[in-house]
C-alpha cells in the first residue's frame, strides 16, 4: 500500500502543483462578496477576441475588428486591455479557450468563425459574458439559440454578423457572363463546413439554371491537383474555386491546371483574381471585421446586446480578369457585359494592372448597424433559404 | 477555479483515449492509428442519436460500440489480411473519415439543444446546489461545473476498474501474454488472431467512449476533432509511466490518467499566463519535455544521495513554477 502510495506520489505531486499553480494565477477571478459590480470608472476594458485557426480569411477579420475598435476609440493598451487567443484548430484547446475568456473577468468576448463560437456559447451559459461573433456563414445553423426567422431571437448576451460566402453570388455572375455554360467544375473538402455551405449554394444555382455541377472531393492539400486534373479531364467550360482552406493552399496548381486547357476559372475571393482567376466575387473580410469592431465599441460603450440584432453582412466586391479572359480558348465566349463592368470595383486590364472604380455599385459598405445587405445580388441573399 | 474544473473534465475524459492507447500501443504493441478516427465515430454516432432523442446512455453505448467495430475491423485487417498493423490503422482511419462524414450527415452537428449525459447531470445539480452555483475558496463554481467533474470522475473510475478486472481475467491474461510474446502463447495453443481483434476493439472502445463523452462535454461533435489525438494520447500515456516509474498493470492504468490530467493542466496554465497564442504549442511541448524528464531526474538522485530514507515526493515540483 505504502509501496503503491509511493509510486503515485510523483504523479499525484505533480497535478497538485498543477493545481496550486493554476488556482494561484486564477486568484483575480475570485469573487469577494459585495464586490461584484464593482468597477471603478475609466478602467481599461478587458476584451478577449479569439480565432479558431490561423488563416489569411480570419486574420483579416481580426485585423479589421482591432482597426474598428481602434476606430471608435478603443486602442489596445490605452482603452482597452485585449487578449488574443487562437487554439490553432485544436478542439481540446478550443474548449480551453473558451473556459479561460468566459472566466477570465473579460467585458467582452469577440470570437471569429463558428467552431469559436460554438465552444464559447456552449462555455458562456453560466456567466453570460456578452459576446459577439463574427465571420460565421450561417448563425442560426450554429445549434447556439440563434432564430433563423428573428433577428432578436437570440441568447441576450449573444449577437454578431453572419457572412455568407457568396458561392450563389459567383455562380449568378458565370451565368450573367455566358449563359451558354453547361458543365463546371470544382474541387472541395467535405469536412469544410463553410465548404459545405458553398457547395450546396452552388448545387441549388446550378440545377435552378440546368449547369451540371462537376464535384471531386479531397482531404488534403496534396491531393487537390490530382483532384482538379481529374474533374478538368472529364469535360468542364469552366472551374469553380471553392473557398475552401484545404484547396486555397494549393490554388496555383489549380490555376495553372486550368490554365493549360484554356478554362476560365473564378472565386469568391477577389484578392485572388490577379493570381489568373477571371473573375471573383466576394465579401471584403477586413470590412467585415471593422464593423464588428464598431459595433463591439458601442457594447463597450453600454449598448444592451439584447437589443441588437443577428444579421447578414457581406460587403462584396467584384474584380474582373481581362488578362485572363483574353488567354483563354474561347475568349468571345467569356465577353464581360458592359452592366458588370460597371458595377465592378475593379478590373485587370490585358496588361496585368488592376484599374480600380471605386463608385461602383456593388460593394459600397454599408454603414454601422443599419443596413447589413450591401452586396449588388440582393435577391439572391434575401431568398436564399437556411437549412 | 472553472478553469481548474475544465482542466480536470476534460483531461479525464481524455484519459479515457490514453487508456485506449495503453491498451493498443503498450499492452499489444500496435501503435493504432485508427484512434484518430474512431474518437470522432464515437462522437458523431452519439451526436445523431442525441439529436433523435435517443436517450444519452444509450446513444454513449451506441458510440462506444461503433468504435469497438471499427476496432475489431483494423484487428481483422491486420490478423486476416496480414496488413502491416499500423497500415491497417492508416486505411482505417481514412474509410472513417468519410463514414464519420455520412453519419453526421454535414461536417458539424451542435447538440447544445439536445438531451445529452451533460444537460442531464447539470439539470439534476442545478436543482441540488441551486440555479447560481457554489463558492468554493472563494470562487464560483456553477452546479454544472461540478456535476460534469464528478460524472466524469466516476465514468473514468469505472472504466479503470472494469479494465482492471478484465486485465486479471483469463482472457485478459492470455491478450496480455499475446502482447508479451505471441509465440509462446501460439505454442500453447492460444488464438493469438482472436486475442488482437479483441484488444483492439476494446482500445477503440474507450477511445470512442472517450470521444462521445468529449462531444456531448463540448456541445458538438466536428469532423475534424480527432485530428492528432492519437499522438496526444500516446504522449499522455509516456508521461504517466515516467511519472509512475512502474509497469504493474495497476500503475500503468492509473499513469495513462494522471499523464492525461497532467496534460491537460499544463496547458491551462499555459492559457492563463497569457502567453502568445503562436507560442502555445511550442510551451507546451517544453512542458511535457520537463514532466518527462524531471521525475526520473529527482528520483535518480534521491537513490544517489539516501538510498533507504524515503524522500518526500514533492521534489517534483519544479515544472510546474
Amino acid at each position: 500500500m505504502i509501496k503503491t502510495f509511493r509510486q503515485l506520489s510523483a504523479g499525484l505531486g505533480l497535478i497538485g502543483v498543477c493545481m496550486v499553480v493554476l488556482l494561484l494565477s486564477d486568484l483575480d477571478s475570485r469573487i469577494r462578496p459585495g464586490e461584484e459590480a464593482r468597477r471603478e470608472p475609466g478602467a481599461r476594458r478587458r476584451v478577449a477576441l479569439v480565432q479558431q485557426n490561423t488563416q489569411t480569411i480570419f486574420d483579416a477579420g481580426v485585423a479589421g475588428i482591432i482597426a474598428g475598435l481602434a476606430e471608435s476609440g478603443f486602442h489596445d493598451g490605452k482603452e482597452l486591455h485585449l487578449r488574443k487567443f487562437n487554439p490553432m484548430g485544436d478542439a481540446n484547446l478550443a474548449n480551453a479557450v473558451a473556459k479561460e475568456v468566459t472566466e477570465g473577468g473579460y467585458d467582452l468576448i469577440i470570437s471569429v468563425t463558428t467552431p469559436s463560437l460554438q465552444a464559447i456559447a456552449n462555455a458562456n451559459r453560466v456567466r453570460k459574458v456578452p459576446h459577439l461573433f463574427a465571420l460565421v456563414s450561417i448563425p442560426s445553423a450554429t445549434g447556439v439559440g440563434i432564430s433563423d426567422t428573428d433577428p432578436l431571437g437570440h441568447p441576450p448576451y449573444l449577437t454578431g454578423y453572419g457572412t455568407r460566402l457568396p458561392a450563389e453570388q459567383a455562380f449568378r455572375l458565370l451565368y450573367e457572363i455566358n449563359p451558354s455554360v453547361r458543365r463546371v467544375g470544382t474541387v472541395w473538402n467535405q469536412s469544410e463546413p463553410n465548404s459545405e455551405v458553398q457547395i450546396m449554394d452552388a448545387r441549388r444555382y446550378c440545377k435552378s439554371v440546368g449547369i451540371e455541377l462537376v464535384e471531386a472531393n479531397v482531404d488534403n492539400t496534396g491531393g487537390v491537383a490530382e483532384a482538379t486534373d481529374a474533374v478538368l479531364s472529364r469535360g468542364v467550360d469552366a472551374f469553380f474555386i471553392c473557398g475552401d482552406v484545404t484547396v486555397l493552399p494549393a490554388i496555383e496548381s489549380v490555376l495553372g491546371k486550368a490554365a493549360r486547357r484554356g478554362i476560365p476559372t473564378f472565386s469568391i475571393f477577389p484578392g485572388d483574381v490577379s493570381k489568373g482567376i477571371l473573375f471573383g466575387v466576394g465579401a471584403d473580410y477586413f470590412e467585415v471585421g471593422v464593423q464588428t469592431g464598431k459595433l463591439a465599441s458601442e457594447i463597450l460603450r453600454g449598448r444592451n446586446v439584447a437589443t441588437l440584432p443577428v444579421t447578414d453582412y457581406m460587403p462584396a466586391k467584384i474584380i474582373l480578369n481581362d488578362q485572363v479572359r483574353s488567354k483563354l480558348s474561347e475568349p468571345n465566349r467569356w465577353d464581360f457585359p458592359d452592366s458588370l463592368r460597371n458595377r465592378a470595383n475593379g478590373i485587370i486590364d490585358p496588361k496585368g494592372r488592376l484599374i480600380e472604380s471605386p463608385n461602383a455599385a456593388a460593394g459600397t459598405a454599408s454603414p454601422a448597424g443599419e443596413t447589413r445587405l450591401a452586396s449588388g445580388e440582393e435577391e439572391a441573399t434575401a431568398t436564399t433559404t437556411q437549412p | 477555479m472553472t478553469l481548474l474544473f475544465g482542466a480536470l473534465s476534460v483531461g479525464l475524459i481524455l484519459s479515457l483515449l490514453s487508456l485506449g492507447v495503453l491498451v493498443s500501443y503498450r499492452l499489444f504493441g500496435i501503435p493504432d492509428i485508427t484512434a484518430d478516427g474512431t474518437i470522432t465515430l464515437g462522437a458523431s454516432v452519439t451526436a445523431v442519436c442525441c439529436m433523435h432523442g435517443i436517450d444519452p446512455f444509450v446513444a454513449t453505448g451506441l458510440g462506444t460500440a461503433a468504435g469497438a467495430v471499427a476496432g475489431s475491423l483494423t484487428g481483422i485487417l491486420h490478423t486476416r489480411f496480414k496488413i502491416n498493423a499500423l497500415l491497417s490503422g492508416i486505411l482505417m482511419m481514412t474509410a472513417l473519415y468519410s463514414v464519420n462524414l455520412r453519419v453526421m450527415g454535414s461536417s458539424n452537428l451542435p447538440l447544445m439543444q439536445y438531451k445529452t449525459l451533460a444537460s442531464m447531470g447539470e439539470g439534476r445539480w442545478r436543482r441540488l446546489l441551486g440555479e447560481e452555483g457554489v463558492l468554493l475558496l472563494g470562487w464560483k463554481v456553477s452546479a454544472g461545473e461540478v456535476a460534469l467533474l464528478i460524472g466524469v470522475v466516476v465514468i473514468v473510475a469505472l472504466v479503470g476498474l472494469a479494465l482492471y478486472r478484465f486485465f486479471r481475467s483469463h482472457l485478459g491474461i492470455a491478450m496480455i501474454a499475446t502482447g508479451n510474446n505471441a509465440q509462446m502463447v501460439r505454442a500453447l495453443g492460444g488464438n493469438v488472431e482472436r486475442n488482437i481483434v479483441i484488444g483492439l476493439a476494446l482500445s477503440n472502445g474507450l477511445i470512442a467512449l472517450g470521444g462521445s463523452l468529449l462531444a456531448q462535454y463540448q456541445g458538438f461533435a466536428d469532423v475534424q476533432m480527432g485530428i492528432g489525438m492519437i499522438i496526444w494520447g500516446l504522449a499522455s500515456v509516456i508521461i504517466g509511466e515516467a511519472l509512475t516509474g512502474s509497469s504493474t498493470l495497476g500503475m500503468r492504468l492509473i499513469g495513462a490518467v494522471i499523464g492525461s490530467v497532467v496534460f491537460r493542466l499544463l496547458v491551462a496554465i499555459a492559457l492563463r499566463w497569457g502567453l502568445n497564442p503562436n507560442d502555445l504549442k511550442l510551451i507546451t511541448a517544453v512542458f511535457v519535455f520537463l514532466a518527462l524528464v524531471l521525475p526520473a531526474y529527482f528520483r535518480r538522485k534521491r537513490r544517489r544521495m539516501a538510498p533507504s530514507a524515503p524522500a518526500p515526493a514533492e521534489k517534483a515540483e519544479p515544472v510546474g513554477s
